[in-house]
């Protein structure tokens, strides 16, 4: 029951200074509002972090032609390591390698659109092709298995 | 409102950052190429541009502004997250060290407020102290002023056991190392004064210090002055009082209470006598109490009896004598708000006693400290009291014992000296004629006891001898008033059957009844695990009377 001497520093009823602080600190932590800004700060601060890293890395590729080759196998390499990281480890390292795979593919996406839409011009018939291809495929499949499950029942 | 001056830094950092890399993102990278084909008009990089296209224009590509855009937004990015991980880290110490100082403020506040309480409670305890000590002065003056004494005074040094009151008043204690706070005044009233014909006296003083004789010494003055002097005396010695009518002997305070209550009874006749008739005269009429220090609690009428020898016994020619250990209201029969009146109306007469150097006994000083009525304790004065020793003091002898008492002279089979009326004329008559002193008698009679105690006349021969008949009637007052232990019992003071047996018969003759009179004469009473006694002394009873109808 809630009293009015009730107070949040119950010194008074600590022998010691550091009885109060051992006390104080079993507590759960209460997040200040100032906490609050310094966490987003932090975690957008972080996301920008990899994100221009992988803009910066990205341009700077494009700017020298004779990196491209390397790059090319390079970055779908190491995005590829990262993500199977991501999924193998927990806790915080497994937020940040999906947080650096999230930032450095939106940012090769983005940062490079004119790249993408030049590619797929000059590609288009075929991605075109590709597509029916997937689609026939992934719609024979379907009704393969649509039709396998209506027989069974 | 900012609680951090990094707030705005960080802030606008991330904001420049997000703009850059919004336009590291947004602006094309390659130089392209607007041309013209099939009249429609579009832009490509070079490496697009279609061979049949026709040229139009040359538009610049963003690459290196991009590139520095996105080292720069990437550098502020890093700046922000450096500086939001490191304020995110030290902020909850800094509120922890805001808690902290939080607390020393409370503490400080907790204990200035300790401190003030403290100084309030010191405050208050000074102040209860010197209410209490000023309550206690104001009950040692109450006291002090109790006493008679004036508080504005110099008081006496207490040592020891010693109070205050046993100093100024001392009072049943022989202590010659103390002296009275308040010496009596010894240069005024060097002569003793009258005490016979003031209404009410008060003899007290130490053990051994002489009251009762000095009591006695004034009765006899009294018994000369034509009183009727009443003795109520619980420790009454064999043979003391001579020529009184002795109460309470045994300590027996049934009859002194009873005693006190005819002497009520007599107040309030006299008083009617005074109020019917014309100048009436009355017998002056003394009651000594002596031990008047033990009435309280056994007497219930010795407080009524207190205040009314203050009061209203002097117009009645009646006088109290009262003879107690001290003067204290406790000791005079516990009379309750009667201080005042004892001051104001006693006169006291305090007997000084010292202790022997040679025997370690309390005896005489020979000096008194007189108080008349009304006057304060501090004006008393002492006088010397005449030794007993000293011709104009009669001092009771052995002799004059024997001489005025009757069992002495009826268990001694020797000469009997005469019996005057005054013997035996005790409480069978309460309101005789007056009392005066014994003669002694210096004839002697023969033994009139002689011959009726061996019986060979019977009864017959002791109704010659008058003597003996005056002892016993004597000795029936006695037993009838109960005074005297039953007349077989073995401590009864005839010693001889024959008389026990003539006494018993006067009893029954007195018609008592039957209850009455097995008590008096073996002390027993019906029921009770005394029935077999009561029966055993019924039949003798019953024997005593047919020998008695028998003789008759």
């Amino acid at each position: 029951m809630h009293s009015e001497f009730d107070s949040e520093f119950d010194y008074l009823n600590s022998e010691t200074p550091q009885q109060f602080e051992q006390q104080n600190q079993t507590k759960t932590p209460e997040v200040t509002n100032i906490e609050r800004f310094w966490m987003l700060t932090g975690n957008w601060g972080e996301f920008g972090s990899y994100f221009g890293a992988g803009l910066s890395a990205s341009l700077i590729v494009r700017a020298i032609p004779a990196l491209i080759p390397a790059w090319v196998i390079l970055i779908p390499a190491a995005g590829l390591g990262l993500a199977v990281y991501s999924l193998a480890v927990d806790g915080a390292a497994k937020l940040r390698s999906q947080l650096i795979l999230i930032a450095v593919g939106t940012a090769l996406i983005a940062g490079n659109w004119d790249a993408w839409q030049a590619w797929i011009i000059a590609n288009s018939q075929m991605l075109i092709l590709s597509f029916a291809l997937i689609v026939i495929t992934v719609g024979f499949v379907i009704a393969q298995v649509w039709s396998k499950l209506n027989n069974a029942s | 409102m900012l609680a951090n001056k990094n707030q705005p830094i960080v802030a606008g950092l991330l904001g420049a950052s997000i703009a850059g890399i919004v336009a590291a993102t947004a602006l094309p990278f390659n130089d392209r190429i607007e041309y013209k084909i099939d009249n429609r008009i579009d832009s490509q990089p070079a490496w697009l541009v279609p061979p049949k296209a026709e040229f139009r224009s040359l538009e610049r590509g963003y690459g290196g502004i991009k590139i520095l855009l996105a080292l720069l937004a990437t550098g502020g990015m890093v700046t922000v997250m450096l500086i939001a991980r490191k304020e995110g880290e030290q902020e909850p110490i800094r509120q922890r060290i805001k808690a902290y100082q939080n607390q020393a403020y409370e503490f400080g506040f907790a204990a200035e407020s300790a401190y003030q309480m403290a100084t309030t409670q010191t405050r208050y305890k000074k102040l209860a102290e010197a209410d209490e000590v000023a309550f206690e002065s104001e009950i040692e003056t109450a006291y002090i002023e109790s006493l008679g004494l004036d508080p504005s005074q110099q008081q006496a040094l207490l040592t020891g056991t010693a109070t205050l009151d046993s100093v100024s008043n001392p009072s049943d204690k022989v202590d010659q190392s103390s002296s009275p706070a308040i010496e009596p005044d010894q240069s005024i009233g060097t002569k003793m004064p009258v005490l016979t014909n003031y209404p009410s006296v008060l003899i007290y003083g130490a053990p051994g210090s002489g009251k009762t004789t000095f009591a006695e010494q004034e009765v006899k003055r009294r018994v000369l002055a034509g009183h009727r002097v009443i003795i109520c005396d619980p420790h009454a010695a064999y043979g003391a009082w001579a020529g009184c009518e002795v109460v309470g002997g045994g300590m027996n305070y049934a009859a002194i209470d009873a005693k006190l209550e005819w002497f009520a009874v007599e107040v309030r006749r006299r008083y009617k006598r005074i109020e019917s008739e014309p100048n009436p005269t009355f017998q002056p009429l003394t009651l000594c109490c002596d031990e008047f220090t033990n009435w309280a609690g056994r007497c219930s009428a010795a407080s009524e009896f207190f205040q009314s020898a203050l009061s209203d016994i002097r117009k009645a020619k009646m006088f109290g004598l009262i003879v107690s250990h001290t003067r204290t209201m406790a000791g005079l029969a516990n009379a309750a708000g009667m201080a005042k009146l004892r001051d104001e109306a006693l006169l006291e007469v305090e007997l000084l006693g010292q202790q022997c150097p040679k025997t370690g006994n309390a005896v005489p000083r020979y000096e008194a400290v007189i108080k008349l009525p009304g006057m304060p304790l501090n004006k008393r004065f002492i006088l010397q009291v005449p030794k007993l020793s000293e011709p104009t003091n009669h001092q009771p002898t052995k002799q004059d014992s024997a001489y005025l008492d009757p069992i002495a002279r009826l268990d001694k089979n020797t000469s009997v000296d005469d019996v005057s009326d005054t013997q035996i004329n005790t409480s069978d008559k309460p309101s005789g004629t007056d009392y005066t002193l014994p003669q002694q008698d210096t004839g002697n009679l023969a033994n009139p006891y002689g011959k009726g105690a061996e019986g060979s006349e019977g009864s017959e021969g002791l109704d010659t001898s008058s003597a003996l008949n005056q002892s016993l009637n004597g000795f029936l007052a006695e037993v009838i008033a109960e005074n005297l232990p039953p007349v077989f019992a073995d401590d009864f003071p005839l010693k001889k059957h024959e008389r026990r047996v003539q006494l018993a018969k006067l009893v029954i003759a007195k018609n008592l009844g039957k209850q009455k009179t097995i008590y008096l004469l073996w002390g027993v009473t019906d029921g009770g695990r005394n029935h077999q006694r009561y029966v055993d002394a019924r039949e003798m009873l019953e024997r005593l009377m047919g020998g008695d109808n028998n003789a008759n």
